[in-house]
Parts: structure tokens; sequence; C-alpha cells
């Protein structure tokens, strides 16, 4: 992290104030810190509640979660994340998004805390109460999001944008790592101080009852960020930007304005006010169509076709990924198989695991695309993210056998990394900055919403679906409840199928590098920072 | 409406008006203090003089009697005030008399308020000002003269960032951008320019035709409304006029008054513009839809209004006349959300779900049995107990 900073500190150009800007860094990212890390650490410890609350007296391997318990566990946080943007969307218009920003941090922070403590004297309601405030956990999220993005757009000035909104955008991957780094630590704290035997040893004593509190303390840890978001956020200096210049929406804001006003239409006007009126003639007549017009579907619909199915298929396989390395790992070996370990064992396992894919994948891809977003395009990131994804993840079904064999461990996993860099350096980051660029201003955040709405939605079919597929063919062999499924082979398959289906939609979407957003000449930095802050922004895992 | 001319405090009528919003810097989630402060003109037996008057959000109302009085000057009669700018940290003030500007210092204690002179020369050899504005960010303070002169000055450092001795014939009126990067000025002959201050130099003249005169302007201070608000006059006929300042072009004009404007102002959330009119009436207008949605009549019979200042945390604004002093007057327009009805949304919201949560909690088990109960017989309970050693290259789930 420290010659991450150093590097964007060069960036900035005063540098009387490079403390201050380091500090405007730091509070517009936390947000972004925050939400990465509330809403995948769940995917840390559901292997740990399976062994608390659902052991099964007799069985060869430890408990599981059941199939309800586990979807809703880990999806429940993105129904809350939809429902929460447009609550706190419509709020913001209410009271200005400054006020609104104090509230959703509250909120994260108590229901944080919530989830730590949830209470029940039976498995189901631990489950539901968890489930409970996991809800509205995602609800806080899915205010905060938009909101932090509009915070960076406000600090951002005009020469130091691109540093900026990359270190930014960098903090999202800090806040993955940083859920596995608590998650190794708790972990290997509670194992040194309550040593247990394998479950093959002794299937009761491998689950010592201290691992109750090390879930607990794993997701109440995100409250801390937040409420230092928030304690930061208050002691931060009131910084007045048009943040509709920022965000390049002026003429979006102009064209609302005009709706209220008289347009003055002079004949015989001077050759100013002449130059005027002709500039202002064709606002009327581009500004007819609606979302729902012929016009708009002959013009964009292809455009809007190709930004949403991209992002709804970028997601089922980036979030089921995401929530699902470690079953993916246990399948092929690197974690050792679960009865052979104890129950802070497999977490510490699984949280290494983890970390290191997004050390080594994730957030090397963040800055790649950052850096290169200009040079090669959006489209050939695009194309090339996807395309690589769908050889890397063939490249692991394919000779899927060969994989489970011991010592072909490090081949897998490097494999397995390059899928999570492509797709940071890859569709994840483009199907979020191309909606914000090739629509018509009036109709950009109505269109980039469809978009992310689209993009959710992939996030739930792929946490819900992906969980039941990955089974094993062989009913004998799943876990407790669950149906067969395909096996993690043909879900691998299916998954790259999902990318493949991304590469061919992705030629129904335009390339805008080198476009600018309103007609106006700029450096090439101000428009890849203009293009990566639009002010209406949904998604809660972007570059 | 409360009078500020109550004849207990004595003095002279009050010549302009401003409202103090003090920001604790102990405990930054605590409201802000809200006073306001009036300078009073000198009358027989008094001399000039700067008051400060607590405010009672809940009644909407000025204390009154003064906190904290100070005399301007040495109490002569080129030390009435012509107007007052207030730092927006709330505690410094810029008091406008016909010989130049006079610097003041608000200490404000638990219960009390001093007002303290500070000795500032270039302020006060400048000369009679027609117009003062601090920036949003507390940063920059400039002062449009009646000279035409235009001074840009770095606050709190005082330090000159732009001397401009011809800007116009004479200034009419003037407002610096919501992110301090540009200041607009306008003249008695009905020109607009715009300066950009880091440079310290004009950027643009705003067009007009020949008949045209550009009054009053303001920019807007919603930031997601990047326009300039002017009021142009076009013979007896004035509209308000919005400017985008991203290219300076007009947006569009609407007619919201119907009488000629004196004065221009915008409220500090940038949701409201007041027009004040030359035969004493004023108005609230909505900005999100450019509509009149307050109207107060002959507020100040007969008299220009002269100023107009909205209160940072109520829907109240004090209007200024030189015949009538100082008036407040709560608007009459929609409440907005408080904070804690959104809070009360949210624990609804919260109660109803968890409502929901526990009913689908208590028929889970019937919901969810249905699956698990298809593959029951799959894993009956003796042939788990039995299970056959897993070979290795099978995945035990």
């Amino acid at each position: 992290m420290a010659a991450g900073d150093l590097e964007v500190l060069t960036a900035l150009d005063t540098a009387k104030t490079q403390w201050y800007h380091f500090t405007a860094i730091v509070v517009a990212g936390m947000g972004f810190f925050t939400d990465a890390y509330d809403l995948f650490c769940i995917s840390l410890v559901t292997k740990l509640l399976g062994r608390i609350y659902y052991t099964v007296e007799g069985s060869a391997t430890p408990g599981t979660l059941p199939p309800h318990v586990s979807a809703s566990v880990n999806g429940v946080a993105f129904v809350g994340t939809l429902s929460g943007q447009l609550f706190f969307g419509w709020l913001g218009d209410k009271l200005g998004r400054k006020k609104v920003y104090g509230m959703t941090l509250m909120l994260m922070v108590l229901c944080s805390v919530a989830s730590g403590l949830s209470f029940g004297h039976t498995p189901a309601s631990v489950m539901a109460t968890l489930c409970f405030f996991r809800f509205w956990l995602g609800f806080g999220i899915g205010g905060d999001y938009p909101l932090s993005a509009t915070i960076m757009s406000e600090y951002a000035n005009k020469k130091t944008r691109g540093a900026f909104i990359a270190a930014v955008f960098a903090m999202q991957g800090f806040g993955i790592m940083a859920g596995g780094l608590v998650a190794i630590v708790v972990s290997a704290s509670f194992k040194a101080r309550f040593p247990a035997p394998a479950y093959a040893v002794d299937p009761a004593g491998s689950t010592p009852p201290q691992a109750d509190f090390v879930w607990r303390i794993i997701l109440m840890l995100g409250a801390m960020p937040a409420a230092l978001t928030y304690y930061w956020r208050t002691k931060m200096p009131e910084t007045a930007r048009y943040t509709a210049l920022v965000a390049k929406n002026a003429k979006q804001a102009a064209a609302d304005m005009s709706k209220v006003l008289q347009v003055e239409i002079s004949a015989g006007a001077p050759e100013e006010d002449a130059a005027a009126a002709a500039a202002t003639a064709p606002a009327p007549a581009s500004a007819s169509f609606g979302l729902f017009s012929g016009e708009f579907l002959r013009r964009h619909g292809l455009h809007l076709l190709g930004t949403s199915s991209t992002w709804f298929l970028l997601d089922i396989a980036f979030y089921s990924q995401n929530l699902f390395q470690k079953d993916i790992f246990s399948a092929v070996g690197w974690i050792p198989k679960a009865a052979t370990m104890n129950a802070l064992e497999e977490l510490f396992s699984i949280a290494r695991a983890q970390s290191l894919i997004a050390l080594c994948g994730t957030v090397p891809g963040y800055w790649f695309t950052v850096a290169l977003i200009d040079v090669l395009g959006r489209f050939a990131i695009q194309v090339t993210g996807f395309l690589m994804m769908t050889v890397f993840m063939l490249g692991l079904a394919v000779p899927y056998e060969h994989w489970t064999t011991p010592g072909h461990h490090i081949g897998f996993i490097v494999m397995y990394g390059l899928t999570f860099f492509f797709a940071n350096f890859g569709p994840n980051a483009t199907t979020f900055i191309v909606p914000a660029e090739i629509f018509p201003a009036r109709l950009r955040s109505t269109c980039h919403g469809i978009s992310a709405a689209s993009g959710k939605l992939g996030a739930i079919v792929g946490s819900f679906g992906f969980l039941y597929l990955a089974q094993n063919r062989d009913p004998a062999k799943t876990d407790h409840g669950y149906p067969a499924g395909i096996g993690v082979r043909n879900s691998l398959f299916l998954l790259a199928g999902c990318n493949l289906l991304g590469l061919a939609f992705t030629f129904l979407v335009p390339e805008s590098k080198g476009k600018s957003l309103e007609e106006m000449s700029g450096e090439n930095d101000e428009a890849a920072a203009a293009a990566a802050t639009p002010n209406y922004n949904n998604r809660t895992v972007p570059v | 409406m409360d009078g500020g001319d109550a004849p207990a405090a004595g003095g002279g009528k009050v010549a302009c008006a401003a409202w103090i919003r003090r920001r604790e810097d102990k405990s930054a989630a605590a409201p802000a203090r809200v006073f306001a402060a009036y300078g009073r003109a000198g009358a027989a037996g008094s001399p000039a003089a700067l008051e400060v008057l607590g405010f009672d959000a809940k009644e909407c109302s000025l204390s009154p009697s003064p906190l904290a009085r100070a005399v301007i000057g040495d109490g002569g009669a080129g030390d009435a005030p012509r107007g007052i700018a207030v730092h927006p940290a709330g505690d410094e003030l810029v008091c406008a008399t016909a010989k130049g500007c006079r610097l003041f210092k608000l200490i404000f204690d638990e219960f009390t308020v001093r007002i303290i002179p500070r000795d500032a020369p270039l302020l006060e050899s400048v000369g009679p000002q027609k117009c003062l504005a601090f920036s949003t960010d507390g940063a920059k303070f400039a002062i449009g003269g009646e000279d035409g002169h235009l001074r840009i000055f770095h606050w709190p450092s005082i330090k000159v960032l732009l001397d401009e001795p011809k800007a116009h014939k004479s200034f009419r009126d003037m407002d610096i951008s919501l992110d301090s990067e540009f200041l607009v000025s306008t003249s008695i002959d009905g020109s607009a320019r715009i300066w950009k201050i880091d440079e310290g130099a004009p950027l643009v003249n705003l067009t007009r035709s020949s008949d045209e005169k550009i009054e009053c302007c303001r920019f807007s201070r919603d930031g997601m409304k990047p326009f300039l608000f002017c009021t142009v006059a076009k013979g007896p006929k004035v509209v308000t006029v919005v400017w985008n300042i991203s290219d300076w072009e007009r947006i569009g004009y609407k007619r919201l008054l119907g009488k000629p404007i004196s004065t221009l102002s915008v409220s500090l959330d940038g949701k409201y513009l007041a027009l004040g009119s030359h035969d004493g009436d004023f108005c609230a207008v909505d900005v999100k839809k450019m509509e009149v949605s307050h109207w107060s009549k002959k507020v100040h019979l007969g008299s220009p209004v002269t100023s107009i200042e909205f209160c940072p945390s109520e829907r109240v604004v004090i209007s200024t006349s030189h015949q009538w002093g100082a008036e407040l007057t709560k608007l009459n327009v929609p409440a907005d959300w408080k904070e804690w009805q959104v809070w009360l949304v949210l624990l609804a919201l919260f109660l109803a779900s968890a409502v929901l949560f526990y009913v689908f909690f208590e028929r889970s088990d019937t919901f969810w049995n249905f699956p698990m109960g298809r593959h029951q017989p799959a894993k009956p309970w003796n042939v788990l107990k039995e299970s056959p050693p897993v070979p290795e290259d099978q995945t035990p789930w």
C-alpha cells in the first residue's frame, strides 16, 4: 500500500496540500473499501457457520449450511443493495446527498455490529436474524455507493482527477483483501489459543465453542471502516463544487433547466444572438425522443442491449466466483478435505487462499485498467477480458481431472487468479464505464441505471445459482440437504459459456475512446476520469 | 413579521442586514447557531452602529434587543453602513461605509457575543463600495466600488488578488461562484462580465442585445445546477435569464415577478431565488420549477427592496429597504424534510421488514421442506452411518 500511496501522492500537483489530498483519497475511497469488505466477508465464514450450527451426528463430513440458508446468507445483501439504491436515490433528491450520506454510513455501522450479534436459540433463528441484518447492511451499502462516487467527484480537481480516481477505485480491492486478512488473523489467533483436533479424529471436538465468536468478530469489524468514514467525513472541510461539471452532467442539468424556462428564438437578432438561436434550434429536435420511442430504439437500442447483457453476464461469473471460491478450492484439493481439518483451520485456509487470489489477480487488474484504458480503448479491454476469462475457465474445466490430482495445485491457482485478473482488467471495469459514455446526456443516467440493474440481477443469479449447480452429480456425495447438481467441472463450463456470450454481446457496444462526452476537446486523462465518474452509479463493485 | 426598529433599542434605521451561521469547531455534528447582524444608520444622539441579534428558530423571530453592539468608525456621517458581508465561518464580518470597509471580529461565548473592531488598512481606504461578497469557502473576498473599482482579496491574509480600477462605470451587482472559480459583476450601464478569480483577469462578457440591461446576478448554489441567474431589463419588461457556466450561453428566460426588480438573492442550499421589486414586494422562486412559490406584497411599501438574505437553517428571510429598515419574513413554501422524519421512515421500513422476516422464518420449514422431501429417501440414516471409505479421486461432497 505504501508504494501505491507514494505513486498517487507524486501525481498530485500541489505539494503544499499533499497530506490534505491523501486524506481526501482515503475518505473518498473508504466508502468503496467498506462496501467491498462488507459484501464479501460473508463468503469467508459460511463454511464455519455450517460447522457450528448444522452438524449432522455421525456424518463422515462436517456440517454445511442447507441450500436455502446458504443462498439466503450469501445473497440477501444484494437484495438489500438494490432496495437501498432506490430508496436513498429518491431521498437524495429530497434532502440533498450530503445529509443522506451520514444516514447510510450510520446504517452500515449499526447493521454490521448487529450482524455479529445475531441471536436465537435454534440454528434457523440465528440464520434468520443474520439475514435480516445483512439485508439492512446491503440497504445502507446501496445508499452509500453512489454517494461515495459523488463525494469522490467533488474532491477530484482537474489536474489530478485520473490518479485520484484510480486510487479511490483501488480501495475496493483493498477492501476485499482486508476481509481476508481479518479472517486470517482472527482464525489464527483463535486456533493458537483454543487448539482442536481434526474432524476425522474427533467430530465433536473439532469445532470448539469459541468458534462462534470468530464469525461474529469478522462481521462486526465491518463496522469499523464505516465508522471511520463517518468520522473523517465530518472532519473534512466542506468543498463546494459544481458536481455537474466535474461529473460531466452539465448538459443534462441545462436540459432540465430549459424545460422550465422559455427559450428565446429571435429572428431579427444580431449576429451573436442569431448564432445562439441557431445553436439552440437543433436542441428541440434531439431532445424530442424519449426512452421508449422508436428513435431511441433505432439509435441506441442495440447499445443498451449490449451494455445490459454484458454487465449481466459478467456479474453471473464474477459474483459466483467471488462467493464460492472456497468450494472450487476444496474441489481441486488446494484446500484440504474438510474432514482433515478443524473448524478454525478450515477458515484460515479459505481466507488465505482468497486473499492470495485477490492480491495477485483482482487488485493488479484494477491498476492495469486505469493505466491502459485510454491506450487500448474500452472495446479492446472488454473483448480481451471476456476472451481471456473464457480461455482460462476452459483451461480449468477441460482438464479438470488433471488439476485435482496431487502436485498440480500451483497451475490451477495461477489459471484461476488470471481469471480474476482479466475480469478486472476487462469487463468488470468497462461495463461500468461504457454506459456512462455512449448514451445521450438526457438518458445517460437512466440507461446506466438499467445496465447496472442488469448487473445486479446477474449478481443475484450468480450467487444463488452456482450454489446448486456446483454440487456433485451423485446425490450421495452432495452436501447435506442439497439436490444433485452438475458438478464443479460442468459449472465452470457454464461460466465459460457466460463469458463467451458476453464476448459476443460486446460487439453491440461502440468504442468510445477518444470521443469526448460533451463534444468538448479535452485531455485524455480528463476524458478517462470524466468517464469513470458518472453521477448515477448503481454498481457495488466496479473498477 | 417582527420589525427591526424596536423603539427600545434606539438608534437609526437598519440600513443593511446579514445572517451569521456559527459553526462550532469542537463538535462538528452539533447544529450551527444562527444570528443576525444589523447595520444601523446614525441618528440624532446615536452614532452608526453594528448589532448582533439572536435568532429563535422555533418562533422564527429575532431577539428584541441586540446581544452585542459596536460603533462604526468615529461616529461621523461618513460611517453610515451600506452593506455587510459575513465570512462563511461566522467569525468575521465586513461592513461597507462611505469612507471604506470596516472589519469586525465576532466572538461567541456560551451566553455572550462580542464585536471587536479590527484594523485593516487596505480595506479602510477603498472609498464607498456597493457590493461585498465572500466566496463559499471563505478564502476570497471581493468588493465592487461606486467608482467601478473591483478588488479581490485573499482571505484571511487580505492580500490583493485582483485590482482593477476601471472594471465598470459603477457596480450594480456582484457574486462569486460556488466553487470560487468565477466572479460575475454587472454595471449600471447594463453590461455584465465574468472574471477568473485565480488568474485575476476578465474571462468573458455576457452577450446581450443593445436594448437589454443585465442588472442583478447570482450564481447557483446547487452543485447539480451549474448556472448563473441574472435579471435582465428590456425596456419596461424584466425577465430572469439563466446562463450555463460551462459555455456562458443562455439556457432560457422567464418572467417571474412581473415588475422592475431591485435585488436578487439565492438560498444557501440553492433551492430558492428571491426577487425584490422597486415598489416593496418580494417573492421566492423554486429553482427546480422556476415558479413563484411565495409572494410578499408591500413589505416595504413604496420603497425599493435593497437586499434579501436567506436564513441558513430556516425558510426565513430578512429584507431591507432605505425607508422601512429590516423586515423578517417567514416564507410560505413547502417544508423541507427534516432529518428525524427520514429516520422515522427508515425505522418504519426496518420494523416492517422485521415482521416480514419473522413471518417467513415461521413458515420457512414448510416452504423449504418441499425440495428436501423429494430427496430425503436418497439419504437414509443408516446409509450415512455405514458409508464406505471415500476414494481419493472422488470429492467428498
